[in-house]
């Protein structure tokens, strides 16, 4: 418990990270430092949620500032297959008005 | 009293003292020579008077009788002398008759008696013609006038030895032969003394001896001889007895027949003593004279002659040497007078001379001693006065003025070098004081750290149910080397530590810190007490050039289950109380103290607390505290006062703050000697089920979850419900873990009371950080484009979505946030 491993793929360019695990306070610090790789090229990116049970406000922090910069950057960013309790808690705070969700 | 009048006073006493010493003295031996001179004087006089008197008396006595018996003889003698001369001429006479006429003589040469015829006595006178030449030759020219010799014959011729102023050849103007003496001569024909009869011629008083003459049987003549008493007085008494001398005859009746001076001690003597004179006679016949002592002061010489009828009294009375002594006396006691005058005038003299010395000796001595005290004193005010400036602050007052060549000089000098000495000091002071302060301010803030490393919030933690933790330190010194720490290790143990640093000050506090850092350090590691101590004993000796040691215990507190495990270090053992406030001291195994024994491996031991037990720990600053008779406070004293107190119902903040009030009180008056630490721990239990401790870290949030996961387990919650409880419960944790304390740590206490069927849950979170309602916070707009959404909030507004209620409240300075869920709602059935 607690953990959370990201799986990095390449496909056209645009990065797919797999979250397998828990999106909490302490490993949305793992994904922010993931995703600050990924910037230092723009390209488009893909947040696999398939494997993530639990996602808390820092997730969404995370999410949030990465949408911006994917806005900024004028590159795609999405989310995948997100389970039931963490849509929920995209839908709960408005997230899904802004951030794509396939 | 000042000086100045001490030593004025001081020398006036001493001359009063001395004068009226002196003065006494002179007057006393003055008065006693007085006294004695007068004393004497009187007693002279009393001797002089008695000697002189007894004296006089007793030879006055032998002389007058000497000179009686001496007077007797004489007149004796010379009344004989007059008998035999006439006896000679009448025997002479008696033998001219007997042989007829020589020559033929002129008969008209002799003188005759009225009616004699010359011619018929021629015959005759050639016979006894001789007669009138041998009376001539008998002439008295040494004798005293008025004796006379003179032969009347019965033929009517008279023969006289002296000029009668009758010529020779004339005719006598009397005829004797008609006279009583003659008559009786010639009718008894024996010679005898005539009484005395005064002289018709010359009133002279006269006594004669009458002889009569024979040729055979017939009658011739009669010899007689005239001697006037006048006469045997003037033979007998001279000039120098006459004073004491009086004479008297008497006849054989006793009667004066005359006296000399007629005086009144002779008459009453011979009218008193007549018998007595004729008993001396009749008593010693043999002597013609006798000597008898009338009285003290008068005696009688007697004599009476044969054939007389008369006794010559002489009477001497020597009464007058007693005037003599009396005048001697006199003259004495006026001499004695005058002395003791003289003596008298010259001692009042010489006291009024002593009082007059003495009033000079003392207004000479107050004048003397006033100068002298001015000379004295004057420079001492003048220092005083000096001194005086000095005292408020004038450090160039020069005491040279002085110079009086005493000691006072000497002050003066040695205050000029004072000062002198004073200015360089007060100079240098400056320089040390700054230093000193520097020292001082250093050694506050050596004081305020090691203060300040001491916890002393208290209660340290306020969050904690399951014990408490009260300590003390009170440093004998600014700083002292005595600790007490209490700390978490983790969220379920509190390590509690006591020691005491050998020596004290500022080395000792040194240690003291490193002492501390080194055991806070390594327990926090999460070590056994045993460990830590090793490694600490390790740390410390390495490089503990001063020898210092620490004596420590150390124990850590496994909350959830009481278990207590301790380690000493040379310490005191601690006491452990339990409920029922009975005392058991911790004698676990003693260890050495740290730093004093290299590698040395500690050995700990563990017991499990019940709740409701207390743990004291102390220094022996507490046990070790003496008062003035050097008794110590001890162990069992404290003992006593910690049961006392415990049934008491005292507080831990009480019991330590009555416990040092009982110290103080046992102290008295004595200084606290050493640093005084006590910790006291009470632990109340754990209820492990339902409540869980957190260092308020976000790094515990996996702890958090796992409390949670498994107090929900079983409740019946769904796995969607299960999983909003922890998104709110992190939620609410993160935020106070990031905002409750700051940049400090801080704990948070989360109570979990969950219940199934219904499925239901309380969470309750509360931390002692900043007051803080995170739901007064306005919710997050949900409906702004990314671009304008901030980053935070959505934590709590996420919480309250997922809770079904979701309060705050700040009580008792703890910030309690509430959450309740209860399985099965939804959104729609919440918003509704």
């Amino acid at each position: 418990m607690g953990k959370l491993t990201i799986q990095r793929k390449e496909d056209a360019g645009r990065a797919i990270l797999k979250l397998d695990g828990r999106l909490d306070t302490n490993t949305s610090l793992d994904l922010q430092e993931a995703l600050d790789k990924e910037w230092e090229t723009p390209h488009d990116i893909t947040l696999d949620f398939e494997s993530l049970s639990y996602m808390s406000s820092a997730g969404l922090r995370v999410i949030l500032s990465t949408q911006k910069k994917a806005t900024a950057q004028n590159t795609d960013f999405r989310l995948v297959n997100v389970s039931e309790p963490v849509l929920e808690v995209l839908d709960v705070v408005g997230f899904l008005e802004f951030i794509q969700v396939d | 009293m000042s000086i100045r009048q001490k030593v004025f006073v001081s020398t006036i006493l001493l001359v009063l003292t001395v004068s009226m010493v002196v003065a006494g003295v002179a007057i006393f031996q003055q008065d006693d020579l007085k006294q004695n001179v007068i004393q004497k004087g009187e007693e002279n006089i009393e001797s002089v008077n008695g000697y002189t008197i007894s004296l006089l008396e007793s030879v006055n006595y032998d002389v007058a009788v000497m000179l009686a018996s001496d007077l007797l003889e004489w007149i004796y003698e010379y009344l004989a002398v007059c008998q035999n001369t006439v006896h000679s001429a009448a025997d002479y006479m008696e033998m001219l008759y007997e042989r007829p006429g020589q020559k033929t003589v002129e008969t008209g040469s002799v003188t005759v008696l009225p009616g004699t015829d010359r011619a018929q006595t021629s015959q005759e006178y050639m016979q006894i013609e001789d007669m009138q030449s041998y009376l001539v030759a008998q002439r008295f020219d040494t004798w005293e006038e008025g004796v006379a010799m003179y032969i009347v014959t019965e033929s009517g011729m008279f023969f006289y030895s002296a000029d009668t102023g009758v010529g020779t050849g004339e005719e006598f103007h009397t005829d004797l032969r008609q006279r009583a003496w003659y008559k009786t001569a010639k009718e008894t024909g024996q010679p005898f003394w005539t009484d005395m009869y005064e002289d018709s011629v010359d009133d002279k008083h006269i006594i004669s001896y009458c002889y009569p003459v024979y040729q055979k049987d017939e009658f011739k003549a009669v010899v007689g001889i005239d001697i006037p008493m006048e006469s045997i007085i003037a033979f007998t008494l001279g000039p120098e007895t006459e004073n004491m001398t009086d004479v008297c005859l008497v006849d054989e009746k006793s009667n004066i027949i005359y006296s000399l001076n007629d005086t009144d001690g002779l008459n009453n003597y011979v009218m008193q003593n007549s018998s007595n004179i004729d008993q001396a006679f009749a008593d010693d016949p043999a002597s013609p004279f006798h000597v008898v002592h009338v009285d003290e002061e008068s005696m009688a010489a007697l004599v009476r002659l044969p054939e007389a009828n008369w006794t010559l009294v002489l009477y001497s009375h020597f009464g007058n040497v007693r005037d003599a002594a009396t005048d001697i006396n006199q003259v004495v006691a006026e001499n004695n007078n005058a002395t003791i005058e003289y003596f008298d005038r010259t001692i009042t003299q010489n006291i009024l001379f002593f009082i007059i010395i003495d009033v000079i000796v003392i207004v000479a001595g107050i004048l003397v001693a006033r100068r002298n005290t001015e000379r004295v004193i004057k420079p001492i005010e003048t220092l005083e006065a000096m001194a005086k400036q000095v005292g408020e602050g004038n450090l160039d007052v020069q005491f040279d003025a002085i110079k009086t060549g005493d000691e006072t000089e000497k002050i003066a000098e040695s205050f000029n070098n004072m000062v002198g000495s004073l200015k360089e000091y007060i100079n240098n002071l400056a320089t040390v004081t700054a230093e000193k302060k520097r020292v001082e301010t250093e050694l506050d803030i050596a004081n305020r750290i090691q203060k300040s490393m001491l916890p002393t919030i208290f209660p340290p933690f306020p969050d904690r149910d399951e014990f408490d933790v009260r300590a003390l330190m009170n440093p004998a010194k600014e700083v002292g080397g005595d600790f007490y720490d209490f700390f978490m290790t983790d969220d379920d143990h509190v390590a509690m530590v006591v020691a005491d640093v050998s020596g004290k000050g500022v080395g000792a506090a040194l240690f003291m810190v490193i002492t501390k850092t080194l055991i806070k350090n390594e327990a926090q590691t999460g070590a056994c007490p045993a460990d830590v101590f090793t490694k600490v004993n390790q740390a410390l000796c390495s490089g503990n050039d001063e020898e210092m040691f620490v004596t420590a215990f150390l124990c850590v507190l496994e909350i959830s289950t009481g278990a207590l495990t301790c380690v000493n270090a040379g310490h005191n053992p601690p006491v452990l109380i339990g409920s029922d406030s009975s005392l058991e001291l911790i004698k676990i195994k003693r260890n050495p103290a740290l730093a004093s024994w290299d590698g040395r491996a500690y050995q700990q031991e563990a017991f499990r607390l019940t709740p409701g037990q207390k743990l004291f720990l102390y220094t022996d600053g507490v046990t070790e505290a003496y008062n003035s008779d050097y008794e110590e406070f001890g162990t069992e004293r404290m003992c006593d006062a910690l049961r006392e107190l415990n049934s008491q119902g005292a507080n831990l903040e009480e019991t330590i703050a009555q416990m040092r009030k009982k110290i103080d009180e046992f102290a008295g008056d004595e200084e606290q000697a050493d640093d005084i630490t006590m910790l006291m721990m009470e632990y109340s239990g754990c209820d492990s089920t339902s409540t869980l401790h957190l260092t308020a870290d976000t790094k515990n949030l996996d702890a958090l979850n796992e409390f949670l996961e498994e107090k929900l387990e079983d409740v019946g919650f769904s796995m969607k419900d299960t999983t909003q409880l922890l998104l709110a419960a992190e939620e609410v944790f993160v935020n106070i873990a990031h905002y409750a304390y700051g940049e400090n740590e801080g704990s948070v206490r989360v109570s979990c009371e969950a219940s199934a069927a219904p499925a239901h849950v309380v969470l309750e979170f509360r931390d002692s950080g900043v007051p803080f309602d995170p739901l007064a916070k306005e919710d997050a707009d949900t409906g702004l484009t990314p671009g304008d959404r901030e980053p935070g909030g959505l934590g709590i507004f996420l919480t309250k979505k997922v809770m079904d209620s979701v309060s705050y409240r700040y009580e008792n300075g703890y910030n309690i946030l509430r959450l309740e869920k209860s399985a099965g709602k939804d959104d729609s059935q919440k918003q509704q």
